[in-house]
């Protein structure tokens, strides 16, 4: 079990430590990403150090049987601490999470020594990287080693849990709120690895064993650790599963408004702003398409304004009755109708026809005070626009 | 619409401009460094085609903006001519064409020293204005999206500073 489970903890682990380390430019002096950085990658070496095959390839190569123990126990008993550092950083202010950080640490560094010392007084001889804990549970040794390194990794992941669940609570962020449950989750799972290695050490004393529990240790193990590793990467995973969206969305805007603001370029050639000098200096942003679809925005507007002069009034009635007929209201009347103006008041424009009796644009009782939302409005009016010029089209998006 | 992200042109970087919720408080900022005041109407009077202007005087800004479009696009007409004096194009003390009596009593037609519009963007200054007003309004949406999310306590935003990619954070 525990050769199935470790490759697939250490993947997740290496992927999480993938996406912590792409913000490494950025976060130098940040102790607190910095503690979460380690806890992944102490986490990677932990499942790597376990698996039977490094396992062996460790002893050859150290030249020590099972020196993997205490390697892999040390990297679990370093992430606690590490663990308890992210948790120091977000509760207290940073001059006495510093302080805090020096005593995770100092209480890390006991344990791994005291683990050290215990291993090497253990010699164990016989190389059993499935089941090592069930075949030396019964050496005195071993059940000191199994007690102090279970105690740091019980309090550890008990108080993590119930942090984490109360941090939670208090969140404004719904993607964080569900991050922090997740490893609150994941930290109590894996309580019951705590649970039936402490029953080893039980077991052992009365004489018995506890070898059908040894598949449920590890599945709690390496569950609860998956599941804690995932939900530290949930706020992350979720602002960029948005971010995709929303440029998604803003492509597919860039689109839809093309053959709108094309119109009234033919006409108004002079909406265009063309980028140049040194103002221009950051091509990435003006090239973005963020900046590309405010600029669409702005030079429709313009357009709009070029050609009001234009806008007829019987043209509107009529739009409008007909579109009232076709069972629109509303935003979508509005924008239907100022569609129907648009292509009116360019061929008059075109024509230097200047209407009898004048009117404005039925879009402006679209509410439109974001620029988001005058975004949404003229998309609306740009669906509109299209659907006449291509008639015979389903509304599909064009460029 | 916009991208929030820490970088941004040099232009910006050099004005060193506060941070605003809105493109009309950056009036007061106008008004800090000038020592003039910046009055902003609507007015639907001749605006020309691109719809906003400036009139300068000894004392003010009277910048004028067409109300029949849309919010958004009245905002970024009055970043337009915010930009003009923020690039200090006001100080070129160029002869200002006649002033439309519609805005009056808004503005004394005998007391403007010269007129910035919004016109063909083959001219430097309304290139770099409206340049300018386009960047200035990509940080007022910066501003507004960074500020959507509802503010926590510290230990909130210490917690959301850590587990938050300062990539994903800063799109």
């Amino acid at each position: 079990m525990k050769d199935i489970l470790h490759p697939i903890s250490l993947t997740v682990a290496l992927i999480g430590l993938a996406c912590l380390l792409r913000d490494l430019p950025a976060r130098r002096r940040d102790t607190a990403w910095a503690a979460l950085v380690a806890v992944y990658l102490l986490s990677a070496l932990s499942f790597l150090f376990s698996i039977s095959s490094m396992w062996r390839a460790i002893d050859e190569a150290l030249g020590a049987r099972n020196l993997a123990v205490p390697l892999a126990m040390s990297c679990v008993v370093a992430l606690l601490a590490g663990q308890q550092i992210v948790l120091s950083y977000w509760s207290s202010p940073a001059d006495r999470a510093r302080r805090m950080s020096w005593y995770w640490l100092g209480a890390g560094a006991v344990v791994v020594a005291a683990l050290f010392v215990l291993f090497f007084l253990l010699t164990p001889a016989v190389q059993r990287p499935t089941d090592f804990t069930l075949y030396y549970a019964h050496d005195h040794v071993y059940a000191a080693y199994l007690t102090v390194y279970i105690s740091a990794y019980t309090l550890a992941e008990g108080y993590l849990s119930v942090a984490s669940w109360r941090l939670a609570g208090r969140s404004p962020r719904a993607a964080v709120r569900v991050g922090l449950r997740t490893v609150a989750v994941g930290a109590a799972v894996t309580l019951g690895y705590s649970a039936v290695r402490i029953g080893n050490v039980i077991a052992a004393a009365m004489g018995t064993s506890l070898t059908g529990w040894e598949d449920f240790a590890w599945i709690s193990g390496d569950l609860g650790t998956i599941l804690t590793l995932v939900g530290w990467l949930i706020p992350t995973l979720t602002a960029q599963a948005r971010n995709t969206s929303y440029r998604w969305g803003l492509r597919r805007a860039h689109r839809q408004l093309h053959p709108l603001w094309l119109a009234f370029y033919h006409v108004v050639p002079e909406i265009a702003l063309t980028p140049s000098g040194s103002m221009a200096d950051d091509r990435s942003l003006i090239q973005g398409i963020p900046f590309k679809v405010y600029r669409r925005v702005v030079e429709i507007r313009d357009g709009q304004t070029a050609v009001r002069p234009y806008l007829d009034h019987d043209t509107r009635q009529a739009s409008e009755q007909r579109h009232r007929a076709a069972g629109l209201s509303g935003d979508e009347l509005h924008a239907a109708v100022t569609a129907d103006q648009i292509r009116a008041a360019l061929a008059a424009h075109t024509q230097g026809t200047p209407p009898a009796r004048p009117t404005d644009f039925a879009d402006q009782n679209m509410e439109s005070r974001h620029p988001i939302e005058d975004l949404d409005a003229l998309r609306a009016i740009a669906r509109h626009f299209a659907r006449h010029d291509h008639p015979e089209l389903p509304e599909t998006v064009r460029t | 619409m916009w991208s929030s992200r820490r970088q941004q042109p040099e232009i910006l970087a050099q004005l060193k401009l506060p941070q605003v919720a809105s493109i009309r408080d950056l009036r007061h900022e106008e008004t800090r460094r000038t020592g003039r005041a910046v009055h902003i109407e609507a007015a639907e009077t001749v605006l020309g085609r691109r719809c906003g202007v400036c009139y300068v005087t000894e004392n003010a800004f009277y910048i004028f903006y067409d109300p029949r479009t849309s919010r958004a696009h009245q905002d970024h007409v009055i970043g337009h001519e915010i930009a003009h004096v923020l690039l200090g194009h006001h100080e070129a003390r160029r002869p200002s064409e006649a002033v439309p009596q519609g805005f009056a009593p808004l503005l004394d037609p005998a007391l403007v020293e010269m007129m910035l519009a919004r016109s063909s963007y083959e001219e430097a200054e309304e290139h770099d204005a409206e340049l300018l007003a386009s960047y200035l309004y990509g940080r007022v949406i910066e501003h507004r999206l960074r500020n959507a999310s509802p503010p926590g306590d510290d230990t909130q935003e210490r917690i959301a500073h850590t587990l938050l990619s300062r990539r994903e954070a800063e799109r």
